[in-house]
């Protein structure tokens, strides 16, 4: 039942973002490192299409849009959620993970690449006032933005007096030239969109050719992913990454760190000095604080408010769809809706969209709203709102409870958030309209708490409470155990946090790497 | 022990037929007995009802004999002393295993005839297995299910005690209960019934919404004149007849505690609902359902997307209108037929039919058409309103 492996220094749970981003700083100076990664089958591919023109006419487009099996989602879910490959890539993560949530989406993934695999790939940095709240300098953090943009290749996020607007959608081209015109006042700043996309090729990678498929899948692997990562660092003979292993607990012995884990229908552990975690922040929180005994009470858990709109260019309105274009996030932008509150947000065209969502929520018959919705979509500009993660108010519980414990999340909000949207909608709506474009009526839409996927705060770095990490993310209570995912960030602000969490995740592994450097005085060799 | 070779008595009925075409698939070898031969595979003996096992019968080990032969025109007295012939003959030569066809409805003061005479061929069948069946549904429309199906056809059903608890169970499921108790996995009198007791007006209602795909309206009728009805169907050409014993026997129908007994039996027995969208009607309907929708989209079906449709939508039909969808439509996405359509949409813009109407045209005549069916839809407003209010 039991099994050792070969020997490794440090192990890592978790192969996304995160787990990938410790892993290079260690890899690199000789430090052994295991990965271990849930992930089953390998997940869906789409057929190879030359542009979105070429399958809106294929006759079996349904199946890379809807799958051939199982249930077609409502207008409640993004359409981002609803791909054959996003119903693949967060398939059974929750009835592993033995998550019941209330009022909350609990979005996870047991995918190689973790939840990266579906991601909108917006690479925001956080501002300075945000980072001043981390336990370590924002000199430090910089660094590691700097090098994990060099390692994953971002593109974009260039104000736009400056930047080249051909790539985006007409009607986001519209908005941005007025807003050139215009000038941005002071509390609404707005960038081309700071994506983790290729805009060029790059090793294994080719750069997008804007075919607008975005949503199902980069075929071109142009849309970075944390497991496109992996045969580079499979190259480092001391490293290496085993999938289909459920980590469901960890504990300790006076030779270090025990994970336990299910490979399958076997029972596995694995032993080394150190593991880091990095298993999506639920995961990661369920191991954590089963470790410590932290179980039965709740703690604090941030997600990011967040609600999502729609705009019209009226001159645009029953043009036919472009062929081809950019399906992700097109301008990004940050706006401040009360005194030290800043709101963050995506703008997106909505040419390279299924327009099923839109047309559902349409008061017409069906047959005039999917109409209505064609002839709007070339036209229609989509933006969310996020909030800064204080306002949200959920409560996660874990339960030792089976052989990969219980995880309960209640979901909740601060009934300022629901002001504080309305307030960004309003906003919003005002400097679009001064734009040319217009807000369309009733289209204002909260999402679930959870929805945003981005869950964190959990192990907050120099916390104050009992479930805690240290400035090195270091767990309290279980020495030798890191953190080092969503869990880990002491503050989510309103900007998206992945690139955040990856240069947390670098700065977390280096540290280690520092200190296997003089603990073992040799590195091993490479 | 497994029942190599079955002996059966009508194996022409509703339930005789499937039971012999599973055991044949199964590699048991089946003797028919009765006037006509069974299918392929089978082996004939001449019997009638009233005789004994007749001679000439291959009496392998691991025999068993199933006993479903009913005649409809005999005297009650006359069943049951042929059954008792049959059972005591099969005794003698030694068939180990003896299975009755009983009914839910055995009991001495049933109020239908059939409940009494099966109660009492019960009572002189010692040393045998009575299965006493539920109401049987699934399968080819045959016997009371056929007759159901025909019933809940109907555009209004006036129906006695709408509210009598019946406990259903699928062909398929009972016959997994006769092969059981052939097999000698539990014998005495055994309820062989859905464990769930469902208003028989729910059935009947079950049915219209997963073969028909709507609601069933039902007029509660007092005993007394439902018997007139059946009096008057017999002599009214092109009405179907509705037996009278049929009607009493759903009736008097109590309920009974099967959840045990199948246990013993083996027999994992699911609820209707889910197993009438796996029937060949349930399937047809939730394509029918599909295919309205998509037509009503505007979009030309193609079999493939109906069936991405079916799969969408696991719980089969449900009650939606028939015509006049534009102005039925209800405003809410939210109310069942509200997400069925979303369905369909979305399956209908995803298509390459849906594409071609939906690229169609020039840019002016998409405004076009889209300004004056705007109109229109100002003009759906009320009735739509008042179709969500029904709803
Ligand atoms: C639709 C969508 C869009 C998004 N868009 C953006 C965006 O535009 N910008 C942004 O910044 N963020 C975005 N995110 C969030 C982003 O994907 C996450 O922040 C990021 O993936 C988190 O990385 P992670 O490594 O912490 O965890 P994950 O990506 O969740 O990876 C978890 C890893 O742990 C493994 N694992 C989990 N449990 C176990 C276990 N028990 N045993 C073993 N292994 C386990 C998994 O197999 C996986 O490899 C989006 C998310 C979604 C769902």
């Amino acid at each position: 039942m039991s099994r050792l492996a070969e020997p490794a220094d440090i192990i890592i749970v978790g192969s996304g973002p995160a787990g990938v981003s410790a892993a290079w700083p260690l890899v690199s100076s000789g430090v052994r490192v295991l990965m271990l990664d849930a992930s089953g089958a390998p997940l869906p591919t789409r057929a190879d299409h030359k542009d979105v023109a070429a399958l809106r006419t294929d006759p079996a487009r349904w199946q890379t849009e809807l799958g051939l099996t199982g249930p077609i989602a409502d207008a409640g879910v993004s359409p981002k959620l609803s791909t054959p490959l996003a119903r693949a890539t967060l398939a059974g993560f929750g009835q592993a993970a033995g998550v019941t949530a209330q009022n909350y989406m609990a979005l996870g993934s047991h995918a190689s690449g973790g939840l990266s695999r579906i991601w909108g790939a917006l690479a925001a940095r956080y501002s300075e006032a945000d980072l001043a709240t981390f336990p370590v300098s924002a000199a430090e953090i910089d660094l590691a933005y700097e090098r994990v943009a060099d390692r994953i290749g971002v593109s974009g996020g260039r104000n736009i007096g400056d930047a080249d607007m051909t790539s985006l959608a007409p009607p986001v081209a519209y908005f941005a030239d007025n807003h050139r015109r215009l000038g941005s006042p002071p509390a609404f700043r707005l960038v081309t969109a700071p994506n983790a996309v290729l805009a060029e090729a790059r090793e294994d990678r080719l750069g997008c050719n804007a075919c607008g498929l975005c949503l199902h899948g980069c075929n071109r692997d142009s849309i970075y992913h944390s497991a496109l990562e992996l045969p580079a660092l499979r190259r480092f003979g001391n490293f290496s990454h085993q999938g289909g292993v459920f980590v469901q607990r960890l504990s300790f012995d006076n030779g270090g760190q025990i994970v336990e884990a299910r490979i399958g229908a076997e029972l596995v552990r694995f032993r080394a000095p150190i593991v880091i975690l990095a298993a999506g922040t639920l995961a990661t929180t369920s191991l954590a604080l089963r470790r410590i005994g932290l179980t039965g009470v709740p703690v604090r858990l941030e997600n990011n408010p967040v609600g999502g709109m729609a705009f019209v260019v009226p001159h645009l309105v029953g043009r036919s769809l472009p062929s081809s274009g950019f399906g992700l996030g097109q301008l990004f932008y940050t706006l401040d809706v009360g005194p030290g509150v800043e709101a963050a947000g995506v703008f997106y065209g909505a040419d390279a969209l299924p327009l099923a969502p839109v047309a559902d929520r349409l008061p017409f018959t069906r047959p005039y709203a999917l109409r209505a919705a064609r002839a709007l979509a070339p036209a229609l500009v989509l933006a969310t709102t996020y909030l800064p993660g204080r306002f949200s108010d959920n409560e996660i519980i874990v339960e030792d409870d089976g052989a990969a414990g219980r995880v309960k999340i209640t979901g909740a909000q601060s009934p300022e958030a629901e002001k504080l949207l309305a307030q960004s909608f309003a906003e919003l709506a005002r400097l679009a309209r001064r734009r040319g474009m217009w807000a369309i009526p009733g289209s204002r839409q909260r999402l679930m708490p959870g929805a945003d996927a981005h869950p964190t705060g959990t192990l907050p770095m120099g916390g104050t409470g009992p479930a805690r990490t240290d400035g090195r993310g270091e767990l309290e209570g279980a020495p030798g155990v890191y953190i080092a995912d969503g869990a880990a960030l002491p503050l989510l602000s309103a900007r998206h946090p992945t690139m955040t969490i990856m240069a947390n995740a670098d700065r977390i592994g280096r540290a280690l790497a520092d200190q296997f450097a003089v603990r073992s005085g040799v590195v091993h060799a490479v | 022990m497994r029942a190599h070779h079955l002996i059966v008595t009508g194996g022409g009925g509703y339930i005789g037929a499937r039971l012999i075409e599973f055991a044949l698939a199964q590699g048991r070898t089946v003797t028919v007995l009765g006037r006509r031969p069974g299918p392929a595979g089978s082996t004939h003996l001449q019997w009638a009802l009233g005789d004994p096992l007749p001679a000439g019968l291959p009496l392998v080990e691991g025999s068993a004999l199933v006993h479903l032969a009913h005649d409809w025109r005999a005297e009650a007295e006359d069943n049951v002393a042929g059954t008792a012939t049959l059972f005591a003959s099969a005794r003698d030569t030694g068939v180990a295993a003896r299975v009755f066809i009983s009914s839910q409805s055995a009991r001495s003061d049933a109020l239908n005839l059939y409940g009494r005479m099966k109660w009492a061929a019960e009572q002189c069948i010692v040393g045998a297995t009575s299965l006493r069946v539920g109401l049987v549904y699934g399968g080819p429309r045959q016997a009371m299910y056929g007759l159901l199906c025909r019933l809940a056809r109907l555009p209004i059903l006036p129906m006695i005690d709408p509210k009598r608890a019946v406990q259903p169970i699928h062909l398929d499921e009972v016959i997994r209960g006769i092969l059981a108790a052939a097999d000698g996995r539990a014998c005495g009198v055994l309820a062989l019934a859905g464990p769930d007791r469902i208003a028989f007006g729910d059935v009947l209602r079950a049915l219209a919404m997963a073969y028909g795909g709507k609601r069933l309206p039902i007029l509660p009728v007092p005993l007394n004149l439902a018997l007139l009805a059946c009096k008057i169907s017999a002599h009214v050409p092109l009405m179907p007849t509705i037996d009278k014993e049929r009607v009493l026997g759903l009736a008097g129908t109590e309920p009974i505690e099967s959840a045990m007994d199948l246990v013993r039996l083996g027999v994992d027995v699911q609820p209707m609902t889910a197993r009438l969208t796996q029937e060949p009607a349930g399937r047809r309907a939730v394509l029918d359902e599909g295919r309205y929708f998509m037509r009503y989209l505007g979009v030309r079906p193609t079999p493939a997307l109906l069936r991405r449709y079916a799969r969408a939508v696991p719980d089969g039909a449900i009650a939606r209108p028939h015509w006049g969808m534009r102005w039925r439509e209800p405003l809410s996405g939210t109310s069942p037929l509200g997400q069925r359509l979303r369905v369909a949409a979305r399956i209908a813009e995803a298509s390459a039919p849906g594409e071609k109407v939906l690229s169609g045209e020039s840019r002016a005549g998409r405004l076009l058409g889209l300004a004056f069916q705007g109109l229109v839809e100002l003009l759906l407003l009320p009735t739509r309103m008042l179709a969500s209010l029904g709803r």
